[in-house]
């Protein structure tokens, strides 16, 4: 059940890691990758099978996406892409787990909801956690973009607080990487909606 | 901050007992399963957190973690680690788990999907040397854990081995933090509370699998919208409700019985009393006249019969006044002459549109004096009337006072210079004639003088405080529309003022009092009373209605420009009287609707009047559709041939229609017109609930007399049903093997049924092809009482072995050629010239963009071009469709030729929209597949297509506008040239299956495309 390639990363330090397989098995750890990418600037290496698994130096191994991501958040200084205060802490701890939990593997019914849900969210905030980008925003990016991609312009439309915030997340420097871009048009197409 | 938590939910356990073990402070809420207190999630989730900044915290587990971060504490990675096993890991197990030991009533032991997680926090505890799991002091991750394991951990029989994990188990099970957690939401129970049973019960059967994180799901997301916004998410328990009342037979339900007059008001139903605005006497109503007032009261009132309640529908023409009197000298008749001549053109075109008044009146009568005096003799005793001297327009030519609309001049607001004597048009402003700039005789033409006469006033002022709170209470608690709300409200907030209700005139209602015997009421005043002396004429017993607001629920129906006559001085003549009157509990203000983009003008010609509607040879049925369809309803709407052409061809025959009729064609074309024995499957269950969930849309939009709104119901049924019949194709399936055959029986067995049920929810709005379904279908009368009761009955109202009648088609084609005669007909040069307009840009355009020779051009498509290219799949899809739908009712072979021609011509355009050459493969084609199956040079064969060909070209179609748009995304994309080559020649080898199926040789008409 844990990624079949483990990483041992030197975060202690945070002068180099290393990734032992470069295979592209697991999405999970090609998040945690993407991460690392995001906040240290290094290059992706690519991997994977079900949950990652980081072994570090300094402690003992971590499991788990959102686990490992918000440790490497930490160990980098960044505490401000887990939120600012209390509440947005829980948030963005509230969103990385229903990416968890209802993103990844949707059935296919279940995507209607999740777009909806989050379009309504979406309604009044910039980023998932209010106004500030966060870890939230880059790991659900991740994880929903395989929806988005499939979207036709006529559901963009009508998610249009979702591929908003999408757009806004893709061009966030450092995070799209080597993840195709979602074309987003500027201009409604469909004006009403019915017929 | 508030906390909402649920009865019999474990995660609230673990919620609670983090609340209470941190100490914050918090208010806690007890809500229902069902209810939704997260305002953006579409599903109910509980518990839920109520932050101080108004947002709303889902996550059971990101609760706690708040909590415990409010307290001061951080949280740490091996917190989080266990948190996120909780979500991800466990949590899934246990969910199946108790769906299984608890709704299921299976397993004697430990489930097996929950020994994995079980042993790895055993084992994981073991290897610990510390009591908890993470220090040697409780964490909020021990809390978590111990709560979500509660269920199963506190029935001994389901536990076994696992010690640490046990002593565990009850180390923190001891915390008085989780005693008391557990005991308020599971009463101290474990798995046999009762309270989680009910939560179990509601909880969507997910779609995750067995407990295991899952590969991503790889599903795209494309499903097509099917037009209507279809948004609803089908449980499994939606679906077994719908077919438990499937299930039922008309004779479980509650039978309306039929009508008696009079109608009165009975104790223990709900009595709904609904007017219509009274139409002015002295000319014929145009469309928007019709829709406005008379034809939606008539939907509301006919559905409100449907659902049982007692309904009493009056109106009537308003006929006093100047207008009338005018009208009398221009035709050279006495005023009651010419009342008694358009009361009768009135009521002729109202029963040509099928609006069943209970009882149609009108204003002149004894009655209406009668009760008009008596409300005025109130008011008066009360002292709610002041007299004043008021300054008149008087025209010295004509020789009498003029009256508001016979004022023409200049807007002293906005300086419009038509400005009416009553109202200017532009700024919505009310005027008094004498403000006018530059006024005019409106029948003279020469410039009037002021006069002054003593009048009697209407002290709404007097009146405004009681007024504010009746409003209050009658907004508050009925359907009022917005624009009624808000016009009333700008009303109310600008101070009203005393109002003048007499007028120097003859033809009205007399002033009783001595000191104005030679005035009459001001019709404004005066008109609204009509409703009671009309309701008089009906019945002696008119009391019962009107002064009983008690029993009767009042629906005022009007266009928007009557609200404040209905909401602020109809009823302060009402409460100032004081007699117990029935004030207006819901106001239905319609929006105005336009005619081709302009106004109705009676006296430019332009527009379609009342009794001109039955001389287009358009059914009466037809109009209320279309009218109803747009109706202006939260805004200007405009009507337009075109449209009415388009709707009529697209909605009516081709979806509604042609589902009916297929329903019907199937049972009598295989069943000997006998509905066949129905073994429902999943697919048809689904139906089932999907229709009745657009059921339960439209009782619940018509209750609020989202008229236009409840239409889309309707049609989306219907959409559903030819759906369902294209997928399971019953008139293949009945040529097949045993199975095949009941397959396509239960098919055409349920859509029947559909059909049926369709024929009562359309009786509102189109009652003579309601009863032309019904009769077709042969459908017992009990129907129309039993089906929209309660939140709607989809029963199976044709049961098997029930003999229908004879099926033919419902609705005709309207041709272009009729439309464009009727456009020019009732006089619209505008429209014409814009159709003109349109188009060209598009033509011209087209070969300048893609050079068809540039093998480049098939990814340079730009994105104006794509647009281009989805407009035309649509219009390909649509015009194909109406090829078959014409094939499929036999029209005539040349009507067929030419719309197959259109078809062609559009593909064609199509092709290069799409900036491609199709030709080469296209020849390919013909010259291997193609001669086999048509004969290019017959020509006959292009109408040739069979049944089965034609549901074939049908999916083709769709498959070639989704392969289109897979291209086109790939192309926004920028992706490999080689990858997008490969999924264009895919689109080509359906294009050249599609014309294949369509029996038609594409070649000739693309080889000219190429030559150009």
């Amino acid at each position: 059940m844990f990624c079949a390639a483990t990483m041992f990363c030197c975060v202690a330090t945070m002068l180099c890691y290393c990734i032992r397989s470069l295979f592209m098995w697991c999405l999970a750890c090609r998040d945690v990758c993407f991460v690392l990418y995001l906040i240290f600037n290094l290059p992706v290496p690519a991997l994977g099978l079900l949950v990652p698994v980081l072994h570090s130096n300094n402690g003992p191994a971590l499991v788990g996406l959102v686990t490992i991501a918000t440790h490497l958040v930490q160990e980098a200084k960044r505490p401000e892409l887990l939120g600012g205060s209390a509440e947005h802490k829980a948030l963005v701890q509230q969103w990385l787990e229903y990416r968890l939990t209802k993103v990844d593997g949707c059935h296919k019914d279940d995507i209607k909801t999740i777009l909806k849900d989050l379009n309504s969210y979406l309604e009044d905030k910039v980023y998932l956690a209010g106004n500030q980008f966060t870890l939230a925003d880059t790991l659900m990016y991740y994880g929903i973009h395989h929806i988005i991609v499939d979207l036709v312009i006529q559901e963009k439309e009508k998610h249009m607080n979702v591929t908003r915030w999408f757009d806004y997340v893709q061009h966030y420097t450092g995070v799209r990487h080597h993840v195709p871009p979602v074309v987003v048009l500027r201009n409604r197409v469909y004006t009403s909606g019915h017929h | 901050m508030k906390l909402f938590v649920s009865d019999g939910n474990p995660h609230c356990v673990k919620v609670l007992a983090v609340l209470e073990f941190t100490g914050v402070k918090c208010d806690v809420k007890h809500v229902n399963h069902e209810e939704r207190v997260v305002p953006y999630l579409s599903r109910p989730a509980l518990p839920a957190l109520l932050l101080p900044s108004g947002t709303h915290l889902f996550s059971p587990n990101s609760i706690c973690q708040y909590l415990i971060e409010l307290n001061g504490q951080e949280s740490s990675d091996i917190v989080n680690q266990w948190l996120e096993w909780e979500a991800t890991e466990l949590q899934p197990a246990v969910m199946q788990a108790l769906h299984m030991v608890v709704l299921q009533g299976k397993g004697a032991d430990t489930p097996r999907v929950l020994r994995g997680p079980l042993s790895y926090l055993d084992q994981s505890l073991s290897q610990r040397t510390t009591p908890f799991l993470t220090a040697e002091m409780v964490s909020v991750a021990d809390v978590v854990l111990w709560a979500a394991l509660y269920p199963i951990l506190s029935d001994s029989s389901l536990v076994s081995g696992n010690q640490t994990l046990q002593l565990w188990f009850e180390r923190v099970g001891m915390l008085a933090a989780c005693v008391s957690a557990v005991q308020t939401v599971l009463q101290g129970k474990g798995l046999k509370a009762e309270s989680l049973k009910t939560y179990l019960q509601r909880q969507p059967t997910t779609h995750h699998g067995q407990g295991q994180v899952q590969g991503r799901g790889t599903q795209p997301c494309n499903s097509p919208e099917g037009g209507g916004d279809d948004d609803c998410v089908l449980s499994e328990e939606e679906i077994q409700s719908a077919v438990v009342t499937w299930g039922k037979g008309l004779t479980d339900l509650p039978m309306v019985p039929e009508r008696q007059h009079p109608i009165l008001p009975q104790e223990g139903k709900r009595n709904v009393l609904v007017t219509s605005a009274l139409p002015y006497v002295n000319n014929v109503p145009h469309l928007g006249n019709i829709i406005g007032c008379v034809l939606s009261a008539d939907v509301f009132a006919r559905y409100g019969r449907l659902r049982g309640w007692n309904v009493l529908y009056v109106c009537g023409t308003d006929e006093y006044g100047t207008a009338t009197e005018n009208k009398a000298r221009e035709e050279g008749l006495t005023a009651q002459q010419i009342c008694d001549k358009y009361h009768a053109v009135h009521a002729s075109i109202y029963q040509w549109f099928q609006v069943d008044f209970d009882f149609f009146g009108r204003t002149t009568t004894k009655k209406q004096t009668e009760i008009a005096q008596n409300i005025f003799w109130r008011l008066h005793e009360r002292g709610f009337l002041l007299e004043d001297i008021v300054e008149q327009l008087r025209c010295e030519a004509c020789q009498r006072f003029l009256a508001d609309r016979f004022v023409e001049g200049t807007c002293p607001f906005c300086s419009y210079p038509e400005a009416r004597g009553d109202q200017c048009d532009k700024c919505g402003k009310l005027i008094n004639a004498v403000e006018l700039r530059e006024p005019t005789c409106k029948v003279c033409s020469q410039t009037p003088v002021v006069q002054s006469s003593k009048h009697l006033f209407l002290d709404l002022p007097k009146l405004e405080a009681e007024l504010e709170q009746w409003l209050e209470r009658s907004t508050g608690s009925g359907d009022w529309t917005a624009n009624a709300k808000q016009i009333t409200r700008s009303w109310v907030r600008d101070g009203l003022k005393p109002r003048c209700i007499t007028r120097d005139l003859k033809w009205g209602t007399p002033v009783p009092h001595p000191d104005f015997s030679d005035k009459v009421f001001y019709v404004w005043f005066d008109a609204p009373i009509g409703y009671l002396s009309i309701t008089a004429n009906y019945t002696d017993q008119w009391e019962k209605w009107w002064k009983n607001p008690q029993q009767v629920e009042l629906y005022n129906f009007m266009a928007k420009d009557n609200v404040p006559f209905h909401s602020v001085v109809f009823p302060c003549s009402l409460l100032g009287a004081q007699d117990n009157y029935t004030l207006v509990n819901h106001l239905v203000a319609t929006e105005y609707l336009n005619y081709e983009d302009t106004k109705f003008s009676k006296s430019r010609g332009v527009g379609v009047f009342g009794d001109m509607a039955k001389d287009t040879g358009i059914p009466s049925d037809v109009w209320r559709f279309y009218l109803l369809y747009l109706r202006p309803e939260g805004q200007d709407s405009a009507f337009s041939w075109v449209d009415m052409a388009t709707k009529n061809n697209s909605e009516l025959l081709n979806n509604l229609g042609n589902f009916i009729n297929r329903a019907g064609m199937f049972v009598s074309k295989f069943f000997e017109s006998c509905v066949p024995a129905m073994a429902l499957q999943q697919e048809d269950k689904r139906l089932l609930a999907q229709v009745g969930w657009e059921l339960k849309q439209y009782i619940n939009l018509m209750d609020r007399v989202k008229i236009r709104d409840a239409l889309k119901c309707i049609l989306n049924i219907s959409r559903h049903g030819n759906q369902y019949i294209q997928v399971n194709e019953p008139w293949k399936k009945i040529k097949g093997d045993e199975t095949d055959r009941q397959r396509s029986g239960t098919v055409t067995g349920v859509s029947v049924n559909v059909a049926c049920l369709l024929s009562v929810m359309l009786q509102p709005y189109m009652p003579t092809v309601s009863h032309t379904i019904r009769q077709q279908l042969n459908a017992p009368p009990s129907v129309t009482g039993t089906l929209l009761q309660g939140t709607g009955n989809f029963v199976c109202s044709l049961p098997v072995g029930h003999h229908i009648g004879t099926v033919s088609p419902l609705f005709q084609k309207l041709e272009s050629e009729q439309i464009e005669s009727l456009k020019k007909r009732f006089g619209g040069q505008q429209p014409e010239e814009e159709e003109e307009a349109k188009p060209k840009p598009k033509t011209t355009a087209q070969p300048a963009t893609t050079p068809a020779s540039d093998p480049a051009a098939q990814t340079a498509v730009n994105g104006a071009d794509a647009e281009r290219a989805r407009e035309l799949t649509l219009a390909v899809a649509e015009q194909g469709e109406k090829v078959r739908t014409l094939k499929g009712q036999k029209a005539e072979k040349t009507v067929i030729g030419a719309e197959v021609t259109k078809l062609l011509e559009l593909k064609k355009q199509l092709s290069l929209a799409e900036g491609k050459d199709p030709e080469p493969v296209l020849t390919k084609g013909k010259t291997t597949a193609q001669p086999a199956t048509t004969p290019a040079s017959d020509p006959a064969a292009q109408t040739a297509v069979n049944g089965a060909d034609a549901e074939r070209a049908r999916e083709l179609t769709l498959a070639v506008a989704e392969q289109g748009e897979k291209v086109r995304t790939l192309k926004g994309q920028k992706a490999e040239k080689t990858v997008i080559g490969a999924e264009v020649t895919k689109l080509l080898e359906l294009k050249k299956q599609l014309s294949l199926a369509e029996g038609k040789d594409p070649e000739p008409v693309l080889t000219k495309g190429k030559k150009k």
